[in-house]
């Protein structure tokens, strides 16, 4: 995929800005069409000159020790909205990358919708995304990105 | 910044928390939240903060729009755009409708506080 480089450029910089901690790229495969969450999903749109989606997924723990981090006291609920926005940072610094770099893009990030819970599954038709799974201190994280037509 | 008032629009929670803990600290009252553009409108008018916090992308209406809006009310409203977007873009449909100062997402509770510190002091200072 053309913008794939741009996202991990983005998902590095944004991590190690929001969390001041290192994230590892631990493998690069292409995305099963199902899926069963870790218990933690957020899915951002991407609109604009090329329609996509961002998706992260991560479990419960994950996500409230990155939040504590920022917010020493906060709680699940917290959490799953600093995934969210962990999301937004790293899609929109990816679409600003590529905006720049291609002129007329028009990349724009749509507001995240969380799915918190255990074992769900979802399901990404039409589009052939790739999976990032990453290795932090936190535990392991992994992205869903897929552009359509790609 | 004793007595300077602040509202936050983010449709982040954990964004409210950062920001108000952050200003709470160095003496401003956040005197406003809001968690989308139409909040935002709606609490400007309620409560005319010295400084307004605004995120770009939320649901219902975004912040560029509420900015505008905002901005037709009161053309002297000092508000500060943030965004995860940070292209040329973005930031020049923001100057167009009259926004000055832009910070770019993930930003530090002590950088934010500086950049509306900055904005406070160039309004006393004329």
């Amino acid at each position: 995929m053309a913008y794939i480089e741009f996202f991990k450029n983005s998902i590095q910089s944004s991590f190690e800005e929001m969390f001041g901690e290192t994230i590892s790229l631990e493998n690069e495969t292409r995305a099963p069409e199902w899926f069963t969450s870790k218990g933690v999903a957020v899915v951002i749109g991407i609109t604009g000159g090329k329609k996509g989606r961002v998706l992260i997924d991560m479990c419960p723990d994950t996500a409230l020790e990155l939040t504590r981090k920022l917010i020493p006291d906060s709680d699940e609920e917290l959490a799953l909205f600093t995934v969210a926005e962990f999301c937004n940072i790293a899609s929109g610094g990816a679409a600003t990358l590529i905006n720049n770099e291609f002129r007329g893009s028009a990349l724009r990030v749509a507001p995240p919708s969380i799915f918190a819970g255990a074992n769900f599954r979802l399901f990404s038709p039409k589009l052939n995304s790739v999976l990032l799974s990453y290795v932090t201190g936190f535990g392991n994280i992994d992205f869903h990105i897929g552009f359509e037509g790609e | 910044m004793k007595g300077k008032r602040l509202m936050i629009v983010d449709d982040s929670p954990a964004i409210h928390v950062i920001i108000e803990r952050a200003a709470a600290a160095n003496g401003y009252e956040v005197c406003a939240h809001a968690k989308n553009g139409d909040e935002a409108v709606k609490q400007y008018k309620l409560t005319m903060p010295d400084v307004i916090t605004m995120d770009i992308t939320m649901p219902v209406k975004d912040g560029l729009a509420a900015s505008k809006e905002i901005l037709a009310e009161n053309p002297d409203a000092k508000i500060l755009m943030l965004s995860a977007m940070g292209d040329e873009e973005i930031i020049k449909e923001a100057k167009d409708i009259g926004i000055t100062h832009f910070l770019k997402k993930p930003f530090k509770g002590e950088e934010i506080v500086n950049v509306i510190n900055n904005m406070i002091s160039n309004q006393s200072g004329g």
